[in-house]
């Protein structure tokens, strides 16, 4: 046979999805967030998407949910292909109410779901994360409590990586610490959102890029441009 | 990483293989992890030359995970010929044992020598050896896999055995690797199910090459079984490889390989 004939064509390869990283993002959207907290928290998320969409591996791979906990806690965005999101709702700051509790446990309930969906395509994914973002103390304790507990037992066996951090000098970081027990919450420096998510959409992409086996170690040093780690 | 030189050509089986570094391997100026071997050999007790391939994927956190793959490629594939007619009579749970002993023994060695721990030495097995008759027995710890090609078409025989999540997979040095071992074998119930072909890659290679969801079996296959008409070995191990560096490594940033074992009319 030819050299020049020995050709595979990628027609005649098949096209599989991408491996997928969800993420949900659960932000607080309280009163307290309202005016610099809530203009700057927006402008971060849109670096978040902007960094995401601009790497070809991670806009293949990433997903993101978007919960916001005020009075109640609701889905902005729900888990789809970056594709298919341009750009994210801008949030506003309703309420007087801190929900923490029930926009963890929607967060978390959308992950599940999305699993339950990944798995019944038949499509490979990475461990899901949950970024968890506060200013205040909760107003439903228990909820929280419980959703805390329900992190905790993800993240001990492995199917969750919990990113807790808080913002400003009022934010309950024993609240916030509830929610993982593999490190303390961190402190977001002043109002740097936008590195903050910086960081994250890195620690993304490193992650879609990692192949069987890799073992993805966090980027501490980046973490000191945007927070504390207490 | 290969012996596409010393390939030997028999009237039943023929053997092409090669490995490329993936990209993101190439744009960090590392190696490629991945690794491949082909051996044959006249087994008395079936008076007939049985040929065996083993493909490995080093583990990306294992230090010496590419030299892991390269000792364990040889290893498991000597081990299928050499004791190709006692693991067709072994019990499944008795051949795991001695195929992980097999190659765990030497790298524990290894390891013990260079002072790091047996983890660094990490890497899948994705292994085939099919006597001239087309009885076959196959091996795979972890990603990767292997189609055979039957009388009633191209079936995967062996899909990856990971964990819940992608970067989560079983390695040959992991500690229970004798209970996450796959194997299979030409043997049922109801006779000798023969094989005329199989196709062994490592992760790279495997999401262009079946649909795990629907089973589907890439056309691609069919086009390099096609290769061994009127060519040598040699020629086909070439074609692999510029295949898998011009076609196969643009659809993923990982290392790649394929090993093709086709069973030729006299």
């Amino acid at each position: 046979m030819a050299r020049e004939l020995m050709l595979v064509r990628t027609e005649d390869l098949l096209l599989n999805p991408t491996n997928r990283v969800p993420i949900a993002l659960c932000l607080d959207a309280s009163g307290s967030m309202a005016g610099a907290p809530m203009d700057e928290l927006n402008q971060g998320v849109r670096v978040f998407f902007d960094a995401l969409q601009a790497d070809p591996i991670a806009k293949a791979s990433a997903e993101v949910a978007l919960v916001t906990f005020a009075d109640r806690a609701e889905t902005a965005v729900d888990f789809q292909g970056l594709e298919r999101i341009s750009q994210p709702p801008v949030m506003t700051s309703t309420g007087g109410l801190t929900s923490l509790g029930e926009g963890v446990n929607l967060a978390l309930d959308l992950l599940e779901t999305r699993k339950d969906e990944y798995q019944n395509a038949g499509v490979d994914y990475f461990q899901p994360w949950l970024v968890l973002m506060t200013d205040a103390q909760p107003t439903d304790i228990s909820n929280a409590q419980q959703a805390g507990q329900r992190a905790c037992d993800m993240e001990g066996q492995g199917k969750l990586v919990v990113i807790n951090i808080g913002i400003g000098t009022s934010a309950d970081m024993n609240t916030l610490a509830m929610f993982s027990k593999k490190h303390k919450p961190f402190s977001l420096q002043g109002l740097k959102f936008r590195e903050c998510f910086q960081w994250l959409s890195k620690s993304v992409i490193r992650v879609s890029q990692s192949r069987p086996g890799e073992k993805m170690d966090w980027d501490y040093k980046g973490i000191k441009g945007w927070g504390t780690l207490d | 990483m290969g012996n596409a030189g010393l390939i030997l050509q028999t009237p039943s089986w023929r053997a092409a293989a090669a490995s490329v570094i993936g990209t993101q391997h190439e744009h960090a100026g590392g190696r490629c992890e991945d690794a491949w071997h082909v051996t044959r050999r006249f087994v008395p007790r079936v008076q007939q030359e049985v040929v065996a391939a083993c493909v490995c994927d080093g583990a990306g956190s294992a230090s010496q995970g590419w030299l892991g793959a390269s000792l364990v490629s040889k290893l498991v594939s000597s081990w299928l010929v050499e004791n190709f007619v006692t693991i067709l009579e072994l019990s499944k749970e008795d051949s795991s044992r001695e195929i992980v002993a097999a190659a765990k023994r030497p790298l524990r060695r290894l390891a013990r020598k260079s002072r790091l721990i047996l983890r660094e030495f990490a890497c899948t097995v994705v292994a085939a050896a099919a006597a001239q008759d087309g009885r076959w027995v196959a091996v795979h710890v972890g990603d990767g896999g292997i189609v055979a090609n039957f009388q009633e078409g191209l079936e995967a025989i062996c899909l990856p055995k990971k964990g819940e999540f992608a970067n989560e997979t079983f390695f040959i040095t992991d500690n229970d690797a004798a209970t996450k071992i796959d194997i299979q074998a030409s043997s049922t119930a109801d006779g000798p199910r023969l094989a005329s072909g199989f196709v062994l890659f490592t992760d790279g290679v495997e999401s262009s090459l079946v649909n795990r969801r629907t089973m589907a079996i890439a056309p691609a296959l069919a086009t390099i079984f096609g290769w061994f008409v009127g060519t040598s070995n040699e020629e086909v191990s070439n074609a692999i490889e510029e295949n898998l560096r011009g076609v196969f490594r643009e659809k993923t940033g990982d290392d790649c390989t394929l090993a093709v074992l086709a069973r030729m009319p006299r």
